[in-house]
């Protein structure tokens, strides 16, 4: 078992793991500067989990999907169920449902609020959350219940070196 | 003591919270988890799905991976977001007591009996792998019966290279997850065939669809094969090699076992899941008819919403034959009324009343308008008897030319 041990900590992807969870927590000392500071252009916050939501600066509406990587490993969408407009989204519950290639994956909302808007597009081309993860093909808005809930999620920069850890 | 020792020194190394992901991370590669295969007791097919999602739902997955394995009495299981009007004969499935199910996951529409295996293999997301779960099965048999099987990249078991034998779909959560799929081994194909075959015209629908392939029994190849053998291999296969392994079976219907297990099965059951969960559609249809040596057409065409029908529009050809009121009376009488038969015709002898009381129906129309009341039953094909189409074409351009003879098996 402690050979087995010396060699997982041997491979270099262990090490690398573990240096770059440093950087990762060292860029959420950055993004909580962002937020106080230079709160002065739209900005994708981004959770470990592969989703995104973009708060525009002076508005308390989010808009949310999922990343380049998420849509990657599903492959291609082919059905997409919303929450429903008006609908009450606590933190990491269930927003809804991304059916691609026979799988049903749950989408989890990553802040707290009321839906105030879904994409319709999706209805009939589900495919534009692969073609665009971070534009059109963005899943709901919603009215953030707490900005707060924005602090621990992770910077554009933050999520990228993020990913480098977990393949 | 010399783990606690390395624990110890890679802690100052690497800071607390890297030592506790490296542990997890060991403890992911080994064969620690836990091996446990839940045999189910229960030919229902809603008992041993509510038991999929109790399971899912209260078993600490970090601790252990399940593997559970049943079959159950005919019924027809359609994926999350499919249309079952669209993918097999409702009524024919109603008539003849074949159960008709919703399943969680996503996927196509698979026709169950009892000589089907599932196969649903539970575990924490971070080990979610459809591929080597069916490659375990697939070895299992290999190895067992030396058939002749592949997987292709649709994640379909193939007999012979050819015949599809298992089709998989699959669930994921934020932690857990399931992968569950058919092995065909000695069902009804001739049943098969004939119930997975639509009775819907002209619909338009953004669901799901499936995707149909020639199926085989294993049988056919390895007369030898059936449930409990099916079951031995495979459960033998997938504890093999773990520190721990129990195969067990168990009775879904055991409350004491399962708590709360019955939440899960009136979910299943009810309608509300089974048919309104489909993903809005609408069926649009043409008629033609000859009155008074007139020949009329009649477009009809609805959407179904949630298992309702809504925005119900019928236009008539040449438009002088048919009183605009009687259609204000059907388009206003059959909004939000549940896409049930027994609904529909309540709904439509009351708007014929209507008709009758504000004198619409009379000696002149009645023959027209009870045509109009017979397109709208056709259309909505929810009928018993009525001969499945032919054509399986969906675009709704597509007209029905109708004409007697099918008016006549209604």
């Amino acid at each position: 078992m402690a050979s087995c041990l010396f060699r997982v900590l041997a491979r270099p992807q262990v090490l690398k793991f573990a240096s770059l969870r440093a950087v990762s927590i060292n860029s959420l000392n950055i993004q909580h500067r962002n937020i106080h500071i230079t709160r002065t252009f739209c900005q994708k916050y981004f959770t470990e989990k592969h989703e995104w939501v973009d708060v525009p600066e002076g508005s308390n509406v989010g808009t949310v999907g999922i990343t380049d990587y998420a849509q990657d490993k599903l492959g291609d969408v082919v059905y997409v169920q919303l929450p429903d407009v008006g609908q009450e989204l606590e933190v990491d519950g269930e927003a809804g449902v991304l059916e691609s290639v026979k799988a049903a994956s749950d989408i989890y909302s990553p802040v707290t609020g009321e839906v105030t808007e879904i994409n319709e597009v999706l209805n009939d081309t589900p495919k534009k959350i692969n073609e665009s993860p971070y534009d059109e093909g963005w899943l709901y808005k919603l009215t953030l219940a707490d900005p707060q809930e924005l602090e621990p999620l992770m910077s554009e920069e933050g999520y990228n070196e993020y990913l480098t850890t977990i393949e | 003591m010399k783990i606690i020792n390395l624990v110890k020194s890679s802690r100052r190394l690497l800071g607390r919270s890297s030592v506790i992901n490296l542990c997890r991370h060991i403890a992911s590669q080994g064969n620690t988890q836990h091996h446990k295969v839940l045999v189910s007791k229960s030919l229902n097919i809603y008992e041993n799905l509510a038991l999929e999602d109790w399971l899912y739902e209260n078993t600490d997955f970090n601790k252990e991976t399940i593997l559970l394995l049943w079959h159950n009495s005919p019924c027809v299981v359609f994926g999350r977001h499919q249309n079952p009007w669209i993918e097999c004969n409702v009524p024919y499935c109603e008539k003849f007591g074949v159960d008709l199910v919703r399943r969680k996951s996503g996927g196509g529409t698979v026709y169950h009996d009892e000589g089907n295996l599932n196969c649903s293999f539970m575990m924490k997301q971070s080990l979610y792998n459809r591929r080597r779960n069916l490659q375990l099965v697939v070895d299992a048999l290999t190895y067992k019966w030396n058939t002749p099987l592949s997987i292709n990249d649709r994640d379909d078991i193939l007999l012979l290279d050819k015949y599809k034998i298992s089709g998989t779909a699959s669930k994921l959560g934020r932690n857990k997850t399931y992968h569950h799929f058919t092995l065909l081994y000695n069902v009804d194909t001739l049943r098969l065939k004939s119930i997975l075959h639509s009775n819907l015209d002209g619909t338009i629908s953004n669901a799901t669809r499936s995707i149909p392939a020639p199926v085989m029994n294993l049988v056919d190849l390895v007369p030898d094969i059936d449930f409990s053998s099916l079951v031995n291999v495979i459960s033998e296969r997938f504890v093999e090699d773990t520190e721990s392994s129990v195969v067990e079976y168990v009775d879904p219907a055991d409350k004491s076992a399962f708590p709360g297990i019955n939440k899960h099965l009136a979910e299943l059951k009810a309608w509300n899941w089974i048919f309104a969960k489909t993903p809005p559609f609408s069926i649009s249809r043409t008629f033609q008819n000859e009155f008074s040596r007139t020949i009329t057409f009649l477009e009809v065409s609805l959407d179904v919403t949630k298992g309702k029908i809504h925005n119900l529009d019928l236009k008539v050809t040449p438009p002088t034959m048919i009183d605009s009121k009687v259609f204000i009376a059907l388009s206003v009488g059959m909004e939000e009324t549940q896409f049930t038969l027994n609904e529909i015709s309540k709904k439509l002898s009351s708007v014929k009343m209507e008709w009758i009381t504000s004198r619409l129906y009379t000696v002149e129309t009645h023959a027209i308008l009870d045509w109009t009341l017979l397109c709208i039953i056709e259309t909505v094909a929810l009928h018993h008897g009525r001969t499945p189409s032919q054509n399986t074409d969906n675009n709704s351009e597509k007209t029905y030319l109708n004409n007697n003879e099918s008016q006549a098996t209604w």
